[in-house]
């Protein structure tokens, strides 16, 4: 609705102005609030219901490959996840330890409810934040076709400079369970009703993705003798690293997880019932994300496999609930508890929850600026699943730039993106935004093409100098970073300065240990420990480094002097990246008249108006071919 | 606004030189109303004077003539022949008959409205009708003009220009089947499948990087050794291609030597089938080197006919043996002629001195003396690429056989002429040497010995253990050195990859299959999820 009709409204009341209103209280609605409290801004945050907010809907954890770095990467910006997932972790993990650090993730199961209790405690004390339980059916826009303000179901009408939409899987949402099917949002909170419609009034033209979510079980009901048990890594981490030297939840405390296998008989029963399901029988029309098939999508596709992996997860420590991951379905309930009887351990299992599958409304993120204002209402930015995206994490990363941008925004200042070689989120956004995506969008290592530089260990140095400019972190949070840096520069001059000469009897000593061979004149200790059998350990061992150092720093010393020449080879293939990337596209360029063009690329291209060849060639439909006639063309123009 | 490619260019399509034919290429947006200026349908109208000097004719232009002859080719069905000639529109000169080609872009080589005219082969003819085209609005055709706008027009892509380049500098056959072959996409082809098993390792290597916890993400190394090696060998023998065609694109020179009036010039010209010589019987008639090109087998070869090697007082004459002596070194293949009608002993001697300053130029280049562990070799090399041939059979009969034994035997005794050596004649079997020797006679009356002879020139050169014209090869320099590079990438990470941590190894797979990226210029990040996701079951 435009302003002028919205006031003419019988019942409706102006209640209100602020400069930011975030719609929706997930995890992209939370650091959009949080941050946008934090930067100065008088913000209101809208929730369907207080009590479920900043819910984990879906698996109990946090983090995981790919998704640990970004929330690494979102404490670094002065996000609020990591540190809420630091207080609520009941088991750690640290997925890819062996396989090199750039693909290490880390991973903690968290307690649910406690998680939300704590979010919500922090929310409620946050200065400049306001907290508002109400559903949103309108947005507001003014003459010029920018947002302006919503209204609630309940006539409450507020304005405000920037609105953030963070609507998760609430808009129209449709719950399915086999033949069933009612509109309702997750854990059967209410879905948003109206807004979604308001949106499209406003010309904005959504589409529907679908997700899903296993069985919850009683604790009590299942034989564990018959899994394997996964316990916690016995050296913990912190996801913040504002806490990175305070103490983690006690090792002894923590909750293990555990494995079993589904059955030739949880194979048949699906066959059998696969007429029954949603999904088959054409009930469901949304898009569903490949990497989280439901359990009759993996025995229909993989056939031939004869068994499925089931992880079972606590849901709290409080909790009796277990979470069972890979039985996502969206079968009838008699034939989930079948199912769920089929697996060794779970025999007698008494179902809490069932499974279902959720269909709900979503934008094309093309829609978006990298800002993820969108490009056709002013003053409106989107973040979260509503982008197409999948995952806490993932949401989280956008409502924390969302907020970011729409503050600076306010204050007049340049937008702030992350590119591609600077981080996770920088990929996150700049796929959703030039790519698209057809199918709810999942963080991955290897979407990132510079992941040796996207560690999660460094997240800091790569974002922290951000986060101390636009003020999302305190003067004390800075200060520990930089003096985490000072270490860690110290010990490599430290390393590179101290050499051994072959006269040393510690050579000796080397040698036994078979981590040098001779030695024909002196060596440093960084070029020793850039070898690939010499580790920190080898030389705090034979006391050639200091053995109360922080494990962190010497991890990082040691990540900085063994991968130096990846790390070079890297940047090199950054530099050639961003020459691609920085050539700019004339704005007034007419694709149509570019000889040589697909058809399909003029459209696109003449759709989306990328700024430089590097976003054109990441548009899907765009091929190589056509990026080699752009650069002739451009460089035809400037001759 | 127009862009730069846009303008309509002319070239000559065809190599510059005299030959049968000759094509004319227009190409661009205004191809067919440049064409149609300067060409008219049907034969040539009768003369109507008889100053004309050559081939130019003219023509007084019919007061009948229709207006709609000067619409001819925008009038005309596209891929088909027509039939006409070249006028000059301003001067109503008659410059050649021509047959007019028309092909409506982008159903055309470079994808945009080309017209092509076949000439007679003459640089005259093709020199006007290009000076024509260039004031009818045409502009002159860079260099790869033609083929760089069927690459921008999306008409061929990179391994196909590739290909293009070398057929249009190809002169061998061999060399043009495998120009062919990649203009065809098997290059691209052969890469592809060279690449599916990389990013079937990469979806691999990312499945267990994405989902440590999976049944299915353990890594066996011995089958990530496995595939790095058929890579390897894939690569390499893409590599060893370009090397053979390196082998077949070069032009290999055979030197023709002999004493003056050997039949010399007279083997040249029944070789090239034409009068590259002269030939008299007067000894010394050929002064300098005359080179002549043939193909044989699909090699290039260049036969370079010498003068006759004797020792003279006449300058120019020297400076011809010396330089023929020189060439003989150089040579790829020596054909040493030698008249039956002199003495055995005579010609061995001849023989025998000129194999002395062969060995000694060959010593002089890697700055060595003779000795007895050398010399066994360089007689071999000498002899490994040698034909004996004996001319004149049909003047003189002997039994070559007999007669090459002379010349074996006469070995010892009369290197101790040139060399200060002790030569046992355990140095010498002269056996072994006859074994190790190609000889045959001819005579240049009856053409029948050269048939042998031609036999005996290919088994001198390097027989390819591939078949050009079917097996897929690479051929340009670009290619060779980005898969060389590709192919020690590779040797280094199977040394290294016991030490190698997942992410870096997939990384470097990652890299190989970009290199391969540049050749086929494909994207490859979308078909990683594919694949992933079409081959694991993974997901919660």
């Amino acid at each position: 609705m435009y302003k002028q009709e919205v006031i003419k409204l019988e019942n409706s009341y102006y209640a209100g102005e602020y400069d930011i209103i975030v719609v929706g209280a997930g995890h992209a609605g939370c650091e959009a609030a949080v941050i946008s409290a934090k930067m100065n801004f008088k913000t209101l945050l809208f929730t369907l219901s207080i009590d479920s907010l900043a819910n984990l809907p879906c698996n109990p954890s946090i983090g995981g490959t790919a998704k640990g770095q970004l929330v690494r990467e979102i404490d670094a910006l002065g996000g609020i996840m990591g540190k809420m997932a630091d207080d609520c972790a009941i088991q750690y993990r640290m997925l890819n330890a062996s396989k090199g650090p750039a693909v290490r993730s880390p991973r903690a199961q968290i307690d649910r409810k406690m998680y939300q209790q704590k979010m919500l405690a922090y929310l409620e004390k946050l200065d400049n934040l306001s907290l508002k339980q109400a559903e949103i059916i309108e947005l507001i826009l003014d003459e010029n076709h920018s947002a302006c303000g919503v209204m609630t179901k309940l006539g409450a009408i507020y304005y405000a400079k920037k609105i953030i939409i963070c609507s998760g899987t609430y808009l129209d949402a449709e719950i399915f369970i086999g033949q069933n099917h009612y509109s309702s949002g997750p854990d059967n909170i209410r879905p948003a009703i109206g807004l979604a419609a308001s949106l499209e009034k406003h010309g904005l033209k959504l589409r529907r993705f679908k997700t899903g979510t296993p069985v919850r079980i009683n604790k009590r009901s299942i034989d564990f003798s018959k899994f394997e048990q996964q316990d916690s890594d016995t050296e913990t981490f912190t996801f913040s690293f504002t806490n990175e030297n305070k103490d983690c939840y006690p090792l002894n405390k923590q909750l293990p997880c555990y494995m079993t296998y589904t059955t030739d008989l949880t194979k048949k029963i699906i066959q059998n019932n696969l007429h029954r399901s949603p999904l088959y029988s054409g009930d469901i029309e949304g898009v569903g994300p490949r990497y989280c098939p439901s359990i009759e999508d993996k025995i229909v596709r993989f056939s031939d496999k004869e068994r499925h992996q089931i992880f079972i997860e606590p849901m709290g420590l409080e909790s009796q609930e277990m979470y069972l991951q890979g039985l996502s379905s969206s079968l009838p309930e008699d034939v989930q508890i079948e199912i769920c009887h089929s697996v060794p351990g779970l025999e007698n299992a008494d179902i809490q929850r069932p499974a279902y599958a959720i269909e709900y409304q979503c934008l094309d993120p093309q829609l978006l600026n990298l800002d993820l204002e969108l490009r056709d209402i002013k003053n409106l930015y989107a973040a979260g699943q509503i982008n197409g995206t999948s995952g806490y994490e993932e949401a989280a990363a956008q409502g924390l730039m969302a907020g970011i941008n729409a503050c600076l925004a306010i204050k007049g200042e340049d937008s702030f993106v992350l590119t591609r070689d600077e981080a996770y989120i920088g990929v996150l956004i700049d796929d959703l935004v030039n790519k698209g995506t057809a199918e709810p969008y999942r963080m991955m290592t290897s979407r990132a093409e510079y992941r040796l530089l996207l560690r999660h260990d460094n997240a800091d140095e790569r974002l922290r100098k951000y986060a101390f400019k636009y003020s999302l972190i305190t003067e004390e949070e800075y200060q520990i970073y930089l003096l985490k840096m000072k270490d860690i520069e110290m010990e490599i001059k430290r390393l590179r300065d101290s050499k051994i000469k072959p006269s040393d009897p510690v050579c000796d000593k080397l040698r036994q240990k078979k981590l040098l061979d001779h030695l024909y004149s002196s060596l440093s200790l960084a070029e020793l420990l850039s070898r690939p059998h010499v580790s920190y350990q080898d030389l705090q061992d034979l006391d050639l480094a200091p053995v109360d150092i922080s494990p962190l720093i010497a991890d990082a010393v040691q990540i900085k002097l063994k991968y130096q020449g990846y790390i070079d080879l890297e940047l090199k293939r950054i530099e050639k990246f961003k020459k691609l990337e920085n050539k700019k596209i004339p704005s007034n360029l007419d694709y149509k008249n570019i000889k040589g063009l697909s058809a399909e690329a003029v459209q696109k291209l003449s759709k989306y108006r990328p700024e430089s060849l590097g976003q054109a060639s990441r548009i899907s439909g765009v091929s190589p071919a056509d990026i080699s006639v752009l650069l002739v063309s451009i460089h035809a123009m400037e001759k | 606004m127009k862009s730069k490619v846009s303008n309509t260019c002319v070239a000559l399509a065809t190599a510059v030189g005299e030959a049968g034919l000759a094509v004319i290429r227009i190409s661009g947006e205004d191809s067919f109303t440049i064409a149609d200026k300067i060409f008219r349908k049907g034969p040539i109208p009768v003369l109507k004077t008889s100053e004309d000097k050559g081939s130019l004719l003219h023509f007084e232009k019919e007061k009948n003539q229709l207006e709609s002859e000067e619409t001819v080719v925008s009038n005309m069905k596209a891929y088909q022949a027509c039939l006409g000639y070249i006028k000059d529109p301003f001067s109503n000169k008659i410059i050649d008959q021509a047959i007019c080609l028309k092909f409506i872009g982008p159903r055309s080589y470079t994808g945009e409205n080309v017209v092509e005219f076949s000439i007679h082969g003459s640089s005259f003819l093709a020199s006007e009708i290009l000076r024509l085209c260039l004031q009818n609005g045409a502009v002159m055709a860079q260099a790869g003009e033609f083929t760089k706008r069927a690459f921008i027009n999306g008409k061929i892509d990179l391994t196909q220009v590739e290909a293009v380049a070398d057929l249009i500098h190809s002169q061998s056959s061999l060399a043009t089947g495998a120009a062919l072959n990649n203009l065809a996409g098997s290059l691209k082809l052969y890469l592809q499948k060279l690449r599916a098993p990389l990013l079937e390792l990469r979806a691999i290597l990312e499945l267990s990087i994405q989902y440590p916890e999976h049944e299915e993400s353990y890594i066996d190394f011995t089958q990530i050794k496995k595939t790095l090696e058929k890579s390897l060998t894939d690569v390499n023998n893409l590599c060893e291609s370009f090397r053979s065609m390196q082998t077949v694109k070069q032009t290999w020179k055979l030197a023709i030597l002999g004493k003056p009036n050997a039949g010399k010039s007279s083997l040249l010209n029944t070789l090239t089938g034409k009068d590259s010589a002269i030939v008299t019987n007067v000894p010394g008639t050929t002064r300098d080197c005359i080179e002549a090109g043939i193909f044989l087998n699909g090699y290039q070869l260049s036969l370079i006919d010498t003068a006759g090697l004797r020792e003279t007082d006449d300058e120019v004459e020297k400076i011809g043996v010396d330089k023929a002596r020189k060439i003989s070194t150089e040579a790829n293949a020596i054909l040493w002629l030698s008249s039956l009608e002199l003495a055995p002993e005579q010609a061995a001697e001849d023989f025998i001195k000129e194999m002395s300053f062969f060995i000694k130029n060959q010593l002089d280049s890697v700055n060595d003396s003779l000795n007895a562990d050398n010399l066994k070799q360089l007689i071999k090399n000498f002899l490994d690429k040698l034909i004996l041939i004996f001319t004149k059979n049909d003047i003189v009969e002997f039994l070559i056989r007999d007669y090459v034994f002379y010349f074996m035997k006469a070995l010892p005794s009369l290197f101790k002429n040139f060399f200060t050596l002790s030569c046992s004649s355990e140095y010498f079997d002269t056996y072994f040497w006859q074994d190790n020797i190609n000889y045959l006679d001819l005579n240049s009356v009856n053409l029948d010995g050269y048939n042998d002879l031609k036999k005996a020139i290919s088994q001198l050169l390097p027989q390819l253990n591939m078949d050009l014209n079917t097996q897929i090869l690479i051929n340009s320099e670009f290619q060779y050195n980005l898969l060389r590079d590709l192919e020690s990438q590779i040797e280094n990470c199977l040394e290294n990859i016991d030490h190698l941590p997942l992410d870096i190894l997939s990384l470097t797979v990652e890299s190989f299959m970009e290199q391969i990226a540049v050749l086929t210029g494909e994207n490859i990040n979308e078909e990683l999820f594919k694949e992933i996701f079409s081959k694991f079951c993974v997901g919660k």
